[in-house]
């Protein structure tokens, strides 16, 4: 088989192996968003009606629990989406420069990278907003 | 002849029965005058709250509520007291606490104040209101829904929101200069 070929069955099998882990991200990433926001609003509800039932040692440690749950996921969701951001911002960039090798570079505008750093930070603002509803509505009905 | 004495004996118990079922129609109007005489000489006390259960309180507030105290039996009442059944820390005071007397079908009026205690939770209480008189017990309920009255909830609230915000604007920025 001569060089340039295999080169370009390698590049066809990265360029394959890059569009795998961006279908991954977006799966994991969208993964992350629901269950945060879902979790929040099961949360605000279970935490709505324990504050407005009477007050008890009981319901004021099942509250603070779901509140610590509500903390937990919320970081461990927006690492997660940081973290997604940091992936594709890579994959994409070595996707960029596999298509400025190839000379194809023109096809892809590069400003949809910055569309994608909006729209991660669009996500990780509603899980924010949401955990922060999760826990100040049940308190404030106290 | 056998049957005229079967007849005969038949006769007699019938005239029996007669004077048996006339007995007891008899006593029975010599009782029921004595049942209706005990019936009209009752005594009863009706105690009506005059107040509106959608005012709600705050914690260390206190509120008057009016008592109507009926005497609706047929004899005059003496020494009625009053007493309460309320939650924990709650004061209830009655004005007057007692009534010398209340006549057959008169009312008097009885100011009742109670004051919620300053650490009292939200919620719904009830507090129990009794008259004694002389073995004549009347109850009867008052519900009131209490507020919180600080705003303790409100800040812990506060602080486990600044806790998330800080948070994320420390991983924010964190992972925005590993970008960098």
């Amino acid at each position: 088989m001569p060089v340039h070929r295999k080169v370009s069955t390698m590049i066809e099998r990265v360029h394959e192996h890059i569009i795998g882990e961006l279908n991954t991200n977006t799966r994991t990433d969208t993964i992350f968003v629901l269950t945060a926001v879902i979790l929040n609003l099961i949360t605000l509800g279970i935490n709505s009606g324990i504050a407005s039932a009477q007050a008890s040692t009981t319901s004021t440690i099942v509250m603070f629990t779901f509140v610590a749950l509500i903390i937990v996921i919320n970081f461990v969701s927006e690492v997660g989406l940081l973290r997604g951001r940091q992936m594709r911002r890579k994959l994409l960039n070595g996707l960029m420069k596999m298509y400025k090798d190839q000379g194809v570079e023109g096809y892809y505008d590069q400003t949809l990278l910055g569309d994608y750093r909006t729209r991660y930070n669009l996500f990780m603002l509603t899980v924010l907003f949401t955990g922060l509803i999760a826990i100040v509505i049940p308190f404030v009905i106290r | 002849m056998r049957q005229k004495k079967w007849y005969d004996k038949v006769m007699i118990m019938k005239r029996n029965i007669g004077w048996i079922l006339l007995l007891a129609i008899g006593l029975t109007g010599v009782l029921m005058p004595g049942v209706a005489a005990a019936q009209l000489e009752k005594d009863d006390l009706l105690l009506n709250i005059m107040y509106s259960n959608y005012n709600s309180l705050k914690a260390g507030e206190q509120r008057t509520v009016y008592m109507e105290v009926r005497n609706n039996g047929s004899n005059d009442l003496t020494n009625i007291r009053f007493s309460a059944e309320s939650p924990e820390g709650w004061t209830v005071e009655f004005s007057p606490a007692v009534i010398d007397s209340l006549a057959s079908g008169n009312v008097k009026t009885v100011n009742i104040t109670f004051k919620v205690p300053e650490n009292a939770a939200k919620g719904d209480y009830n507090i129990t209101v009794i008259a004694d008189s002389n073995g004549l017990r009347a109850v009867t309920g008052i519900y009131q829904h209490v507020e919180s009255g600080s705003l303790f909830w409100v800040w812990v609230a506060a602080a486990l929101a600044a806790v998330l915000i800080v948070g994320f604007v420390l991983i924010f920025l964190r992972f925005d200069r590993e970008e960098k």
